[in-house]
Formats: structure tokens, sequence, C-alpha cells
């Protein structure tokens, strides 16, 4: 029997994760399949949880929905981030966003930084530009090292969900209401019933607010963390980088918006969320999407990352029929690999028990400053190399092949590109000024 | 204290593309580097065609392309033929190159698909420079805008590896390297360690290393004879375990790519080079005796044969550590996997890199080999699975053989990338490893399995943009093609024949 053609999906979960998920499918899909978003309410309560920082790869992400800076600067609090200013395990460091820096002779350049006893990080345009607050552009195909610059976005999930809500095309039917029951079959889901009587029919169901799941799902992890958020007013932003700090229990976040300085603060109390990832996110008709599926701790970027590759995997993997087989595993394959690798990341802020692919990583640091990148990583070589440095990771040798280079050679090479970033940084205008600037021109042009 | 001394056992392809990648880095470092060879064992000689990555080995050496190819009899090589592969008398080319280019993150295939699907006539090579100018017998060089058509492509060579190696041996004589002539007959362990301090050549001679590179062909002299490392057997998936290889006179005008025909019991390949045409055929043992393997092969030359044809054993798979204690294996030694896709050069050329990146820094090397391993480890499995697709993507059931492999269980890794393809034209993407998904479209659609679904993005625009894009695609690849020279002529032109032949030609 030839299955049928699949020609509808529903999305269950207004949140953030749900959003992305109907704002993504809304410009994938071919006109005659129906998409429909059923706002559950409540799905959106543990969005906190998707952090406050994106990586750099938000800007494309969120330009391929029509949804660039001019839009999200001034309908949203976003403003610029270079990363995070981490006090952790008593050591301070900036976990910027960047390219990795210049490969010279072969070699790496954080070798030839360790070889000259100097820190790498003073090497990287971001950090230097977090460290004064400053912030602007970085020029495209100009050599300057503010073309090096890297940066995400400081933001609120519930603004980013408003914003792609507000900006769905009009094909998404949208629905709200809470749901009262579900017709269910084996592993598949054939409708939604909310309590005001309607039935949601579909052929695929994304469920981002934890409607249904068929069992034998399974899940890895198991810890619970807790997280409370709070927003002061101020006349920001005052800064360009999250910072955080870790707590006797957790660890406290405070991030500069437009508006306002949030803090978000993952202890004892508040919203929970449990910790890990499903093992078959996607099992039958159904597709288990967002924290629910993916839980992972807003210590690093992870969450936001994870959302927009899961994005990704579900566009990529639209299914044909209602035979979807061979998309949930391909997504699932994905989904687990992803998670699992930025899993590796966060555990890598901790000084033991690493698990062995993690525990290669550092070993392999510590003994000569190689960087190991499984398939696919979500964190780059180039986070990686600062984490490493941030949490005190120091290679006992390096690279032989940087003593090629002389003594003097190198001294002056670096002083130079040291002086090029400095020079660069201390022209560079503070955050506010430059996001006001921006601002008040996007106003203009807009006008 | 670290590495002072070098030792490479073997001067072989391998064993002098390893003396020339270390001497290039680390003669400065005042690094001593010698290579034993001996004349009286000789090397296996074939081994002629590559893969792009070979240019940034040469690259990296700061050799110059024409010379290089002057003194090695090379031509290009913009892909693989593949006849009688999906079925007897089918015919595709496996391209240095993607299909068209994405749109909008949306590989190009998938608009090719919607085509075909539709029942639109649509050839997946009209979007390929690479496969139009083999076809056409031209060749040059891709161009610096890679979002051009007809710029986005690859190209490898095919050369003598004998007067690669030898061009090697004079390049890394000059930087330095030692070399020896004679036969190790045995080998020294350090008492504690138990690693190896020195080997021992047959005029009594011996020569001691802090670092030995294995590079002695099947024999693993050190890796295996003296470590006993084990070997993993894949002859399960891949049971080729025997070659006949044989030069002959090369008729008509040079082509760029090279040609891999599967038989009913292996299969032949053709080489063409300045002077002369490579061949050789690979199969399994157990379907073909040695007498009727060599009467096939030298049935099907083009022209005279110019040697005899040279018997050689193997048997698929890798050393269980290709890193053990302080000796690294490169080359035969290391392992073996059929040279269907032209692998074992680039595999050489990755233990090479891999080894320069994890130089050891100490005496100690065990996390410096447990680097190393997990690396080379995931390239061989990878080119495994790569060249088992060539023989189960097919529809032939004419002799024991290709029965054999319709009723094989493959590895998961392989059959769930088989059906995704199936299923919708999806390709598992990995980050290392040699094969990106344009080389598992080529084979994949060349034999035959053509996808039932698509990615539905395609569906998202109207097929009237889909036909215009895609004939504009096409059109330019033509158009490209058409004012490509001759690959004879541009040889020329560029001063990459070696006069000799020139000479004797004229
Ligand atoms: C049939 C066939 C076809 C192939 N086709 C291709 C192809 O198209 N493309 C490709 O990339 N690869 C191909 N290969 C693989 C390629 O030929 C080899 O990878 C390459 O030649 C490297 O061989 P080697 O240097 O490791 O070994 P060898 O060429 O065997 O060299 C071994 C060296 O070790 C020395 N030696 C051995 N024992 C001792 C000792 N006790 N004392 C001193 N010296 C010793 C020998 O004298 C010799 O110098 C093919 C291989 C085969 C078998």
């Amino acid at each position: 029997m030839v299955p049928a053609p699949l020609t509808s999906i529903a999305i269950l979960g207004g949140g953030l994760a749900g959003a992305f998920a109907a704002a993504r499918l809304a410009r994938s899909l071919p006109d005659d399949m129906t998409l429909t978003l059923v706002d559950v309410p409540g799905a959106e309560a543990k969005d906190l949880f998707f952090g406050t920082v994106t990586t750099p790869a938000a800007y494309n992400v969120m330009l391929a929905l029509g949804l660039g800076e001019p839009e999200v600067l001034p309908q949203t609090d976003t403003t610029f981030s270079l990363g995070t200013q981490y006090s952790w395990a008593g050591r301070e460091w900036v976990q910027a966003f960047h390219q990795p820096l210049p490969v010279m002779a072969g070699v790496q350049f954080h070798q030839y930084a360790a070889r000259a006893r100097q820190d790498y990080a003073d090497f990287v345009m971001s950090v230097a530009a977090a460290r004064r607050g400053a912030f602007a552009h970085p020029p495209e195909g100009q050599k300057t090292p503010l073309a090096e610059l890297e940066y995400g976005y400081h933001f609120l999930p519930a603004q980013w969900a408003k914003l792609l809500h507000d900006a769905l095309p009009a094909r998404v039917e949208r629905v709200a209401g809470e749901v009262a029951s579900v017709d269910t079959e084996g592993e598949t889901l054939r409708s939604v019933k909310l309590e005001d009587g309607r039935t949601i029919e579909a052929d695929l169901f994304i469920d981002a607010a934890g409607v249904w799941s068929a069992p034998g799902s399974g899940w890895t992890g198991g810890s619970m963390i807790y997280a409370e958020e709070s927003l002061t007013p101020a006349q920001g932003p005052v800064g360009v980088v999250r910072t955080l700090q870790q707590l006797d229990y957790g660890w406290s976040a405070t991030t500069p918006l437009r508006t306002g300085t949030h803090t978000l603060t993952a202890s004892k109390s508040g919203e929970g969320l449990k910790l890990g990832r499903s093992d078959r996110a996607w099992i039958g008709n159904v597709l288990s999407f967002g924290l629910l599926a993916t839980g992972a701790d807003p210590l690093t970027t992870a969450p936001m990352t994870l959302l927009m590759r899961n994005v990704e995997s579900l566009a990529e993997l639209i299914p044909f029929t209602t035979d979807m087989r061979v998309e949930a595993r391909e997504y699932n394959r994905r989904h687990r690999d992803d998670f699992d690798h930025a899993h590796l990341f966060e555990r890598a802020f901790g000084t033991e028990g690493y698990p062995d692919r993690l525990a290669h990583k550092i070993e392999q640091f510590e003994s000569r400053g190689a960087l190991v990148q499984y398939d696919l990583e979500p964190f780059e070589a180039q986070d990686w190399l600062l984490l490493h440095l941030g949490m005190g990771r120091i290679p006992k040798a390096r690279d032989v092949l940087a003593d090629r280079v002389p003594d003097a050679q190198l001294h002056s090479q670096l002083a130079t590109m040291r002086r090029a970033v400095e020079t660069v940084a201390a022209k560079l205008p503070p955050a506010k000024v430059y996001h006001d600037g921006l601002l008040r021109y996007l106003g203009k042009r807009n006008a | 204290m670290g590495i002072q001394r070098i030792c490479i056992l073997g001067g072989g392809t391998a064993g002098w593309m390893t003396a020339a990648g270390l001497s290039n880095k680390f003669n400065s470092l005042g690094i001593d580097i010698t290579l034993i060879e001996s004349d009286a064992i000789g090397t296996v000689g074939v081994g002629e065609a590559t893969l792009p990555h070979i240019r940034m080995f040469n690259q990296a050496l700061g050799i110059d392309e024409a010379e290089f190819m002057r003194a090695t009899r090379a031509t290009f090589k913009l892909g693989i033929e593949f006849c009688d592969w999906g079925r007897l008398g089918d015919r595709y080319i496996h391209p240095f190159g993607d299909y068209g280019a994405p749109v909008d993150g949306i590989e190009f295939h998938h608009f090719w698909l919607r085509l075909l699907q539709n029942g639109h006539s649509a050839a997946l090579d009209d979007f390929s420079y690479p496969v139009l100018a083999a076809e056409a017998g031209k060749f040059r060089m891709p161009g610096p805008d890679i979002s051009r058509i007809g710029s986005n492509f690859g190209y490898a060579y095919q050369f003598d590896s004998g007067r690669y190696a030898k061009y090697l041996r004079g390049y890394s004589e000059a930087r330095g390297v030692t070399r020896m002539e004679g036969r190790v007959v045995e080998a020294a362990r350090e008492k504690k360690s138990g690693d190896i301090a020195s080997v021992t050549l047959d005029d009594g001679r011996s020569v001691t290393a802090d670092l030995f590179i294995d590079c002695s062909g099947f024999r693993g002299v050190l890796i295996e004879q003296e470590l006993q490392t084990g070997y993993e057997d894949w002859s399960r998936w891949l049971p080729c375990d025997r070659a006949q290889a044989v030069p002959c006179e090369a008729r008509g005008p040079s082509l760029p790519y090279t040609r891999a025909t599967a038989r009913e019991a292996g299969w032949q390949w053709r080489i063409p080079l300045q002077h002369r045409t490579g061949n050789g055929y690979v199969y399994w043992s157990e379907y073909i005796s040695d007498e009727q393997a060599t009467e096939q092969l030298m049935s099907t030359l083009e022209g005279p044969a110019t040697a005899d044809p040279k018997q050689l054993y193997f048997k698929t798979g890798k050393r269980k550590q290709l890193w053990n204690r302080n000796v690294v294996a490169i080359g035969l030694s290391g392992g073996f996997l059929e040279p269907l896709e032209s692998t074992s050069i680039y595999l050489i050329q990755e233990g090479i890199t891999a080894l320069i990146e994890l130089f050891p820094t100490s005496l100690d090397m065990e996390r410096d080999a447990s680097e190393y391993n997990r690396r080379m480890d995931l390239g061989f499995d990878r080119v495994r699975d790569f060249l088992l697709l060539h023989y189960v993507a097919t529809q032939r059931e004419d002799s024991p053989m290709w029965r054999y492999f319709r009723n094989m269980e493959l590895p998961d890794s392989l059959s769930e990338k088989m059906e995704a393809w199936r299923s919708r034209g999806y390709v598992q993407r990995y980050e290392h490893g040699v094969f990106l998904p344009p080389s598992w479209i080529a084979v994949m659609a060349g034999q035959n399995l053509i996808p039932q679904g698509r990615d539905r993005r395609v569906d998202a625009r109207p097929m009237a943009d889909v036909i215009a894009m895609t004939d504009s695609i096409a059109k330019q690849s033509h158009a490209a093609v058409a004012s490509t020279p001759n690959h004879g002529d541009f040889l020329k032109r560029y001063g990459a024949i070696d006069p000799s032949i020139m000479d004797a030609a004229e």
C-alpha cells in the first residue's frame, strides 16, 4: 500500500519553540499543505530556560524568517552580545564569540600565544571590545581586526516569540485553547480536542506543549533545574556581554537589554525543568519539540543553539508521506548528537566526573593544546579553546612546530597583532551609544 | 626531551611522501630523519590515481605543479567513470565537484528530483561542469570565483607513482633526509618501555630512533611482525583479495578521468598517463582463478602491454592500532582498501597530516597515539562504507559475487544512509571524512537508486521557477565546457608534458 501524502501539520504550543517551528515551516511548506498553530496557554511558562543569549547563528536564522535587525532591534529589547563574562570555579573570563585566529605556518594561533606566554584572549577582537563595553558592526570584506568581531544577541524569549508570531504569514491557521483530550491509536495521534470543543486533526503534530508522547520515547539525563527571572528598568544597554556568576548552589546571570537589566537565577526555587534529552523525540506522527524534549542548562548558549538546530533538522525533514519512519529516525539521530555534543560543553564547566568523550577532549588539550572536535558539534573549536583557558586548563606542552618561528619574529608579530586589536577596540563607541545611534537611524529610515 | 631522530622504514609512495612531509616541517628544528629502503624487496609499484587533496599536500611542500607533472608524467583527473556497476551497460562519472549549487540552503539535487518526479527528463550530469568536461575530454583550471558554474570543482592527478616517489626522494634528500639501502632484519626493544629502540640491516648497520614510521608495505615489518598489533579484517564486506596490474601503450587522446569497470568477479581499472595507460584487475579469488583473471585483463587492453602483469595479494582491513607504542603505520602497512575510489594515497596523506599535527612533544606519546588512532579509524571506516556502497547499490545479479552482495547484511551506518536517500533524497552529512554528499549522490544516482521523495521545501516554489533555474544552470555548465580546451592541449600549454615524451612523439 502506498502511504498517503502528508498534507497537514499542527504545532501545539505557542511558546518560543512553537513560534520558531511555525515561522520556519510557514516559509518551507508547499502551498497545498496546511499549517495550524495551537496556542496552548501556559506552554511558554518554561521559556526562561532558553536563556537570554543567542550565538551569531541567530542572525541568519532570523533573517531567513524575514526578521532582520531593522525589525528585531526596534520592536524588542534585543541588544548585541559578544558573549558571556563568567565568574566561575574561582575564575573570570569572557566566553566571546569569535572566528578562529589565523593558522600560521600550519600551526594554530593559540600555540604561538602559549609559546610566547601571552594570553590568547588578548588577540580576540570580541574579547577586547567586551572588556571595554564597546561595540560596532563588523565591516564586510575589509581587512581590519574589526571584521573578526562576531556577535550574537541578548534577547527575551517572550519578546522573540511574539515577534515571530506577529510575523507569521496568513497561511498559518491560528487557534488558541486548552487541550481537553487526545485521540490516539498506537503511536499515532489522530486528533486533539480543545476545551471549547474544537478538534484539531493533522498528519503530523509538533508538540511543544507536552500534550502527548507515545510510550517508549526514553530519556537521558534526569536532574532538575530551577530558575527565576526579573527585569530591572535601566537606561541600557550598559554592556555588551551577559555576566554570569557561580553561586553556592547554581548561578545567577545578568543580561543588559535595551530598556532594562534582566536577571536569571538558577538555584533552588522557581520554575523547574528536567535536564537531559528525549532518546526518541519523534515517534509515530508526533515530534516532541522544544524544552520538553531538549532540556539544556542556560548556563551556556546551548538552549537557543539547539532550538535553532532542531528547527533546521525539522525543515530539512518535512515528511513526504504519512510513513515518516525515515524522517523520525534521522531527526532523532541528529537531535541526540546535537544535544550530546552541546552537553559535553556544559559538562566542561565542571572540574571532575567527565564523560569519556569529554575526558578525551580535555586530556588532549591539557597534554598538548590539541582541540579535538567530533562531527558537527554545536560548539566550535574556538569556543572550546576559550572555555578550556577560562577554566584554567593549561597545556603541558605545545606544538613542536610552533618553535620554528624565531623568537624575535614571533614577538614582533604578536605585538603587532595585539596592538592592532587594541587600537581598534579603543576607537569603538560604547555599546549604548552605538545602539542608540543605530535605533535613531532605523527610526528615521522607517519613518 | 622531545623527538630527536625519526626512522622511516620503506621507500614506496608512503615512505617518500612521509619523508617529504616531515622533512619540510621538521628539518629546521634539527630533527634527524633516516629512510631505509630495500632494492631487493622493491615496492608494490601501483597506485596512480589520486584525489584532489593531493594538491594541498604538494602545495604545502612548495612543489611547482607543472614541474611535478612533467616529472611524474601526470595527467589531470576530473573524476572516475564507473561502467557496468548499476547494471551491465550503465555508466556514470563520479566527479570532483557539486551538482549545481544550493538554493536558500536546499541542496540542488532536490530540484532535479522534483523535475524527475514530475515527468520531466533531466540528467543530473547536465548540472556538473566536471562531468561534462570529462565526457568531452576537456580540462582547465577552476577559476577563483567558486560561486560560478565551471569553477566549483576540484581536480586530481593520474601519475606514475614510481616517479612520484623518486621526485619526493630528491625533495627529501635536499632537506636533509638520509637514505639507507638495505633490508631490515631485526628490531631491538627498549627494555623498560617495550618501545622499539633500533633496527638492524642485513649488512649489520643499525639505526636508532625515537619514532619509527612503518612504511614497509603489506608486511608491516614493525607494526605487525615486531609489535604484533593485529589486523581488523574487513573482507566480509570487501572480499576482493587479489589484483593484477599491467601497463599498456596508450591509444587515443589522453582522458582526464580514471575508469573502473565492474566485472563478474571484481572490477578493472584504467588510468591514463602521459606515456602509457595503467590497467589492473581487482578480483575475488573465490570466484575467478588467477589465470582467468590474467586472460580477462590482457584481452581487454587498448594497446600492447609494455610489461608482464604483476600479481598482488591483499586482505582488506586495517591495523587495530595505526599508531602503537613508538611506531606509526602509514601506507599499506596500516591497512588496505581497494583502489576503487583512489583513497590509498589520500589516506597516506591523512596519516602524515595527522602525525604532523599530533607530533609527539615528548617520548611519552601514548596520548598522541590515542587521538591519532581515533581520527584515522574514523577516516578508514568512512572510506570503507563508501566503497561498499558501490557493490551494494546495484541491480546486478549475473554472477555469484554480485549475488553475494545482494544478500549481504550491511553495517547500520550504511543501510540507514541508503534508506534515507531512497526514501527522500536525503544525504546524511558528516564533518570528518573524505566523501562529501555530492560523492554519495553521484554513486547512488549513478547506480540507479532514485529517491521516491525529496526535500519538501522545493515544492514551496512555482514549478516554472524551478524549470527556469535548472535550465539556466545546465546552459551555463554546457557553455563553460564549450569554451574549455582539450585535455591534451591544456597539458601541453601548461608545460606539464615530460619533454622526453614530446620528443619521442615527434
Ligand atoms: C592493486 C592495487 C592498486 C592500487 N591503486 C591505487 C590507486 O589507484 N590510487 C591510490 O591512491 N592507491 C592505490 N593503491 C595503493 C598504493 O599503491 C599504495 O598505497 C602505495 O603504493 C603505498 O605503498 P607503500 O609505500 O605503503 O608500500 P610499498 O610500495 O610496498 O613500499 C614498501 C617499501 O618498504 C620497503 N621494505 C619492506 N620491507 C623492508 C625491509 N624489511 N627492509 C627494508 N625495506 C623494506 C620496500 O623496499 C619498499 O620500499 C593500489 C594498491 C594496490 C595493491
